[in-house]
């Protein structure tokens, strides 16, 4: 370094010594004022938003107690199932067998509800041949089957020649096993087949 | 209060959870520098204030932009000062970068007489001049390195260059203000 690089250094360290030491000092009281309200104003958004959410939850949590479905003694219809007949084991030989029929399924284990069925249609539902009285009636469970009327011969309900053209709607008791202990007609429908 | 003796790092996480201390701390500690930093690359005590508080504002709306991986807190707030500064000076178009607030503001007079000594403060307004003068990239690295006696490697964050690139842009930077000086004729 030869002695005009020295100078210069010299010369820049005064310069340096010249310059204004700080900012001015009301420029730091701007700042920190502006900090404080910035995060105030943050944390009161935060809140906001938070109680926002708190509100938007409760108003869900309210609406699905308002609206959930409740659970009664009541039956519960279940959506349409696709399934066979029960009982194709006592279904006698040879008899033609049913195409696989929508079923309205209602279920309920509860004694109540079968209780308060059979004692009000008590007197519409015929016992087939599989009935066995040993059975509680607790454990049974009642099906709605919409099918062609000849298909009740099948499990032993007697069916005139008028009905068996149309297609019915019926109840059956069954047991757990599938086994249909009772059967009742609830409405017949126009006749479709054929 | 913030410890004394926290690392700028440290400070700056309280910072962006909201500590005011931490905030103090931090202005405390690199006001005055980035202050300097802009009035030697403005001249301008307004511009210096408006870039310091610039710098100082984005941190507290920006904490996050922060990236410790890529530097020190003292480069990313530098880096920030530098751009706002460039920023000004390319508004304002300083062609004429003579600061004649300096001058106003330190009673001093244009003298072109040759001058040996260059403790004279007529000289030292020549050489704010010849810095002032001197294109942006070569102004940089000598307001960090020699006014502000940054670090090269600090500087090279700053400046987003190699330290190398600072070693030879200051080198430059030197060799050009002596020109400057001498064409002034304020020095022999």
């Amino acid at each position: 370094m030869n002695q005009s690089d020295n100078r210069l250094s010299a010369a820049l360290r005064r310069l340096r010594a010249i310059a204004p030491g700080s900012a001015p000092p009301a420029l730091g009281d701007t700042l920190k004022g502006e900090f404080r309200r910035y995060h105030l104003r943050r944390r009161r958004d935060r809140n906001a938003r938070i109680l926002l959410a708190a509100a938007c939850l409760a108003a869900s949590v309210g609406a699905f107690l308002i609206l959930r479905p409740r659970t009664s003694n009541t039956a519960a219809i279940h959506e349409p199932i696709q399934t066979t007949l029960p009982s194709k084991a006592n279904v006698s030989a040879g008899a033609t067998e049913p195409k696989p029929t929508q079923l309205r399924t209602v279920r309920n284990h509860g004694s109540n509800r079968i209780r308060k069925s059979s004692a009000s249609a008590a007197d519409r539902f015929v016992a087939l041949p599989t009935f066995d009285p040993a059975i509680p009636i607790d454990h049974l469970e009642m099906v709605r089957v919409d099918l062609p009327g000849r298909a009740l011969r099948l499990v032993g309900f007697p069916v005139s020649e008028e009905v068996a053209d149309r297609r019915v709607v019926a109840d059956v008791l069954l047991a757990q096993d599938g086994t249909p202990y009772a059967l009742r007609l609830v409405q017949n429908s126009s006749n479709k087949e054929q | 209060m913030a410890e004394p003796n926290l690392v700028d790092q440290d400070l700056y996480r309280q910072l962006a959870k909201g500590s005011e201390e931490a905030f103090s701390a931090l202005y405390e500690r690199y006001q005055a520098r980035l202050f300097r930093f802009a009035w030697h690359m403005s001249g301008n005590s307004a511009t210096a204030e408006d870039v310091t508080q610039e710098v100082f504002m984005l941190l507290i709306r920006n904490p996050g932009n922060y990236d410790r991986a890529k530097g020190s807190v003292a480069g990313y707030l530098f880096g920030i000062a530098r751009n706002l500064t460039r920023r000004r000076l390319d508004r304002t178009r300083l062609d004429e970068p003579l600061a004649e607030e300096w001058m106003e503001g330190n009673g001093l007079t244009s003298d072109t007489d040759m001058l040996a000594d260059l403790a004279r403060v007529e000289l030292l307004e020549c050489l704010q001049k010849a810095v002032l003068g001197l294109p942006e990239q070569y102004r940089e690295v000598i307001v960090l390195c020699d006014l502000e006696e940054m670090s090269y490697p600090d500087a090279a964050v700053v400046l987003e260059c190699p330290p190398g690139t600072i070693s030879s842009r200051l080198h430059r930077a030197r060799l050009m203000l002596k020109a400057r000086l001498q064409c002034q004729g304020c020095v022999k």
